[in-house]
């Protein structure tokens, strides 16, 4: 398998020289195969989300290098890492993340702006993913009206509308209950079936655990815990 | 092109989500743009119209000061007058302010010289051509309520009533030179005012050459030294700074309801929100380049700005031109109690049209992008973290 | 596009009719452009007026141009300010202010 994602001697340091510096990660040094499911696995402030958001390029290191398809993506200029972003990734955040004032359709439909496609096609990319996740009878719907779960499928179709090659997942099932965790899970799954490489960062044993999981990379205190095989 | 529409798209429906707020912002701005753009058309109309009419007054008219204030004339200067280089025609002019009580009007009295009887094309009826007859603007016709035949009964310097039948009024489109104006016969005039023998308002000069006008005047002030010469430039010259809208309370007076608005646009927009930063965080995070997101807030600016600006301007184009300035009317006539309609003829100008666009939509769109600048070129990591 | 588009034709439209004002003028033009102003300069020529008839309520408002320097005080000290015509109408040109 060829590795997708590289990093080397990755820093990432917070409000440096000032009295509320945090040094979030430190010298971590990580590969990941395409076509792989890996689990940051750490407790709260390990640096997981940290490290999530330099892997898919939300966030540039402080020192160190991060690779996506054999292209360095540390000092990118912003316009590039955008690209980069938007061709490359799709994003499960912790919070979900969604425009609470949008509709379930208008959420799912915000990737698809920049890209070079008619209102028409965006409509029918979005419209066809919000179906095979069962949410086609809601699409109108402003999001705050939905369930935790629902709102979950939301971000997931989201991340998917622009067809990613790798899904990034920060605790998403923080607000789940183990039913919809598991649903999320198999969706996951289907994903990586397709072909597609899925981080995950969470704390949850139930996903650690997942027969899905092909790789744990623990951290702790922002670095990592044993080396990388 | 697409890029750009589909931006568009959002920024509109982003627009149409607060329809309350955004419509009540529309009417505010769309207020203040007609107001602003009325006065610039009417002070811009009201200029030309001097300009061009004013344009017939006469080339040189003589006063004469006594202690620095306007004073009769001695009639005997008329030869004086003549016997300058370049002069032609001189003709003493009897006028003066009348104060009718019955109105609480001043009207402006003016004696004609012999002749009279013209036919003129705004005036109905015609000029006076004998002792105790009179033509009058609309405006006093309109006060004492008078039609061409009626007598007009004017109190004269012996406090006794005299009576002038009108044989003339003229039209409401000549107004604007003519409303408060009554003409009589001269020397119905100079006993009406009680007039000293040998004295005069002032006189008109005519002079043969225009390009000699500032000349004759110096040689008038040198050979009558208590006299003041005012030449027909200097008459337009007064009109161009009268209604020069650099100048003047009514510019003071809306610059500062637009600067009040500038305000309320920033505190608006100032100290962008932490859910908004949030916002551009996610939009950033989801793929769009921080030009994106630029180009969205200009297009939130510019969808309520043009759209103001244009609708201001068309009301205010239909308010000055189409209903006289009925609103603006009140506030200019202060303390006049006879004021004209304000017909004024529609005049296009570029670059008043372009300081209306660029004092009213720039600050709007400025005080909506610039607060968003910042979180639009951060990280969209640190943007959701906030 | 329809929110786009609708806007856009929305300032079209509006584009157009401001267009369609200043192009078209007045709506009621009482004979040829220029034939009014032609017979107001007509006026003033024959009977030698120099000023607009605007702000009647003082001499200097009322004949800007002829006022004295002193006009504008009126006859005694206590006089008011004529207001907006004495905050609008300045010193005539004919009186130097420098």
């Amino acid at each position: 398998m060829a590795v997708l994602i590289k990093t080397e001697g990755l820093e990432k340091i917070y409000n440096a020289g000032r009295p509320d510096e945090v040094r979030a990660l430190r010298e971590v040094s990580l590969e990941i195969d395409a076509g792989e499911v890996v689990v940051l696995k750490g407790p709260s402030g390990s640096g997981k989300s940290t490290l999530l958001s330099l892997l898919g390029c939300m966030t540039r290191p402080t020192s160190g290098r991060v690779t996506v398809a054999g292209r360095d993506v540390s000092r990118l200029p912003e316009r590039f890492l955008t690209e980069v972003r938007r061709e490359t990734f799709g994003f499960i955040f912790q919070q979900f993340n969604l425009l609470r004032q949008l509709s379930v359709l208008d959420n799912v439909l915000l990737p698809l702006y920049p890209l070079p496609c008619s209102l028409r096609e965006m409509h029918r990319r979005a419209e066809a993913l919000l179906d095979e996740l069962g949410l086609s009878l809601r699409q109108h719907l402003k999001v705050r009206y939905l369930s935790g779960g629902e709102q979950q499928r939301v971000a997931v179709a989201r991340a998917l509308v622009n067809g990613p090659q790798i899904i990034i997942a920060d605790e998403p099932t923080a607000h789940l209950d183990s039913g919809l965790a598991g649903e999320l899970m198999e969706i996951l799954g289907r994903l990586n079936g397709q072909g597609k490489t899925v981080v995950i960062a969470t704390h949850d044993r139930f996903v650690y655990e997942h027969p899905l999981v092909g790789r744990i990379v623990p951290l702790h205190d922002g670095r990592l815990e044993a080396d990388p095989p | 092109m697409l890029r750009h529409l589909k931006i568009l798209e959002f920024a509109v429906a982003a627009t149409l989500r607060h329809k309350g707020r955004n419509l009540a912002i529309l009417v505010v701005y769309s207020l203040v743009i007609t107001i602003l753009a009325s006065v610039l058309f009417l002070t811009r109309g009201l200029k030309e119209e001097a300009q061009r009419v004013l344009a017939g007054a006469p080339e040189l008219t003589v006063q004469r000061l006594i202690a620095g204030r306007h004073d009769l004339i001695p009639t005997s200067y008329g030869s004086i007058l003549a016997s300058v280089p370049g002069v032609g025609r001189v003709t003493p002019r009897f006028w003066g302010y009348y104060y009718d009580s019955l109105t609480s009007c001043n009207f402006t009295l003016l004696g004609l010289s012999a002749g009279g009887g013209d036919h003129l094309e705004l005036l109905a009826g015609r000029l006076p051509t004998g002792s105790g007859e009179c033509a009058l603007g609309s405006g006093v016709a309109t006060a004492r309520r008078t039609e061409i035949g009626d007598d007009l009964v004017l109190i004269d310097s012996h406090n006794l009533g005299v009576s002038f039948e009108v044989t003339g009024i003229f039209a409401a489109e000549a107004a604007l030179l003519t409303n408060d104006l009554l003409l009589l016969p001269e020397t119905d005039l100079r006993v009406f005012f009680n007039f000293p023998e040998g004295s005069a308002t002032d006189f008109e000069v005519q002079v043969f050459n225009p390009q000699e006008v500032a000349t004759v005047a110096a040689k008038i002030k040198q050979r009558l030294p208590d006299t003041r010469p005012i030449t027909r430039s200097e008459i337009l010259r007064t009109y161009d700074s009268v209604f020069s809208w650099r100048s003047g309370i009514l510019l003071t007076v809306f610059a500062s309801a637009l600067l009040a608005f500038c305000i309320l646009a920033w505190d608006k927009a100032t100290g962008i929100s932490a859910e908004e930063k949030r916002e551009i965080g996610i939009l950033k995070a989801v793929g769009w380049d921080t030009a994106d997101v630029l180009e969205l807030k200009v297009w939130e600016g510019l969808i309520l700005s043009l759209t103001a600006l244009l609708l201001g301007l068309i009301f205010a184009w239909v308010h000055v031109y189409w209903f006289d300035s009925t609103l603006l009317a009140p506030v200019l006539k202060g303390w006049s109690v006879l004021f004209p309609r304000l017909v004024v003829t529609p005049h296009v100008d570029l670059y008043q049209l372009f300081v209306i666009t660029f004092l009213t939509v720039t600050p709007y769109v400025a005080s909506t992008v610039i607060p968003s600048w910042r979180a639009a070129s951060a990280d969209p990591d640190s943007m959701m973290r906030s | 596009m329809s929110r786009a588009n609708t806007f856009l034709a929305l300032l079209l439209v509006l584009s157009l009719t401001l267009a369609g004002l200043v192009f078209f003028g007045r709506p009621e033009a009482d004979g040829p452009p220029g034939l009014k102003d032609f017979q107001l300069r007509g006026l003033a020529a024959r009977f030698g007026l120099t000023d607009l008839s605007l702000w009647t309520e003082a001499r200097y408002t009322r004949h800007p141009s002829q006022s004295d320097r002193f006009s504008a005080f009126q006859d005694f000290p206590g006089s008011f300010d004529h207001f907006p015509a004495g905050s609008i109408v300045n010193p005539p040109a004919s009186v130097p202010t420098r």
